[in-house]
């Protein structure tokens, strides 16, 4: 059931250009390497499955993102896939020691990543993609209002735990009030 | 307004992605092309498998019209397919078909079991005190939060659905006092854009058992109409009843 020619080709010309944007969505979302590839890989296959359907659409980059964040939410969904990451464990995602010091030293990514995932999709749809309320709302398969609530509560939370976090840089010691309700609409 | 924390935030989400150091792209393709087959070939042979059944269905119902057009009686009116009928019109063998009222019906839990569908697991449960019989699947209409109707096209096949429960076949459970069913309701996700939120849904239980109406969201987990009809987003499955939650094909 392997797709033919030009619809090959197709899939394999779109991967190949945004394939290094979706690695680092997936890593944002995902939070950490071994599920980021894992859900690049699972999105690789789903967008396979049913590409003489998908490539007609018209905003197939937002339609990518969409699954790519439903793939870093939901574990299941990755499973159904067929992909674990005992499967991928084989290949093995690279880490390179200065890349992990340097992650490190990002206190707020630390506190990003240990945010319930959808909290953290949130985020990052709004901060890393610099998507509006509707269009994250639209990514997530919920309301605006849900996008607007999950933003303030994981600004709070940020901005409490690196308020609480000595050493924590001087911009955020401060509480961050007055930054967690206001509107990030469109 | 942009605050300090959300710069910060925007600074260090943007370096955190810059350390991510891909692999090689040549054996995720591969990867995604060999699963990816395998998908297609499965929901190819359960399309054909459907289509079986409805050359089946079709050719009994023109063999049963030709029956009753020979005792001179008028034939079935053909079913609406906005509004499909309950499976197993049949009494139920066994006991007595449960009726709605007896019937309580929850929405358990979204199940998202693929990328483009979404889906939510209903739990019903007989509150009467009599054993009864749910056989096949209710007759699912939907509607948004003003009550207007909402028009989804009924699919017999879900990729993430096994074949029996898709197509709307099953077993007679005897539901004891107590004891509950379930039943799985899955949507395409929307292609292109988005229309009506679906709010509620209606259920017609086989053999005459009156109507259940359940949600159709759960916790974040909503069902959306499409604002065009050709889009494959309009179609939904329902399951038979089955004793089982897990309605994924065997080896999913």
């Amino acid at each position: 059931m392997d797709l033919r020619g030009d619809a090959d080709e197709d899939f394999e010309e779109l991967v190949t250009a945004r394939w290094e944007a979706w690695s680092k969505l997936a890593m944002l979302l995902c939070g950490n390497r071994a599920d980021a590839e894992d859900c690049v890989q699972s999105l690789l296959t789903a967008l396979y499955a049913r590409w003489p359907r998908v490539r007609k659409v018209e905003h197939l980059d937002a339609y990518a993102r969409k699954m790519l964040t439903n793939l870093a939410i939901s574990g299941r969904r990755r499973r159904a896939m067929g992909v674990t990451k005992t499967a991928l464990a084989a290949r093995g995602a690279p880490v390179i020691g200065s890349e992990r010091e340097i992650e490190e030293r990002l206190e707020l990514w630390q506190r990003v990543r240990a945010l319930p995932p959808r909290q953290r999709a949130v985020i990052v749809l709004r901060y890393y993609e610099d998507l509006s309320v509707d269009q994250t709302a639209a990514a997530l398969g919920c309301s605006s209002g849900t996008v607007k609530s999950q933003t303030a509560d994981a600004l709070r939370k940020l901005g409490k735990a690196m308020a609480a976090e000595p050493g924590a840089g001087p911009q955020t010691a401060r509480s961050p009030k007055g930054t967690v309700n206001h509107d990030h609409g469109a | 307004m942009t605050t300090e924390l959300e710069q910060q935030l925007v600074d260090q989400l943007r370096r955190a992605a810059e350390t991510t150091a891909p692999g090689s792209l040549k054996p995720l393709i591969e990867e995604a092309r060999r699963r990816g087959s395998r998908i297609r070939a499965r929901r190819l042979g359960l399309q054909i498998i459907s289509g079986c059944g409805v050359a089946a269905a079709v050719a009994g119902l023109v063999v049963v019209g030709l029956h009753m057009n020979s005792v001179e009686h008028h034939g079935p009116t053909p079913a609406d397919p906005a509004s499909p009928l309950p499976t197993s019109a049949h009494p139920a063998p066994g006991g007595p078909a449960c009726s709605a009222g007896n019937l309580t019906i929850t929405a358990i839990g979204p199940e998202s079991m693929m990328t483009e569908e979404s889906a939510v697991l209903y739990r019903v449960s007989n509150h009467g005190k009599r054993t009864c019989v749910l056989h096949g699947r209710p007759a699912a209409t939907f509607f948004d939060r003003t009550g207007r109707q909402v028009q989804l096209r009924l699919a017999n096949t879900s990729p993430f659905m096994s074949a029996e429960a898709a197509s709307g076949l099953g077993e007679p459970i005897r539901l004891g006092q107590g004891t509950s069913v379930f039943l799985l309701i899955a949507k395409n996700s929307c292609v292109l854009k988005e229309a009506t939120r679906i709010d509620h849904v209606t259920l017609e239980l086989p053999n005459h058992g009156g109507i259940l109406t359940a949600p159709t969201t759960f916790q974040q987990r909503r069902f959306f109409s499409c604002a065009s009809n050709s889009d494959p987003g309009q179609q939904y499955a329902i399951s038979a009843f089955s004793p089982s939650r897990d309605f994924l094909p065997t080896g999913r």
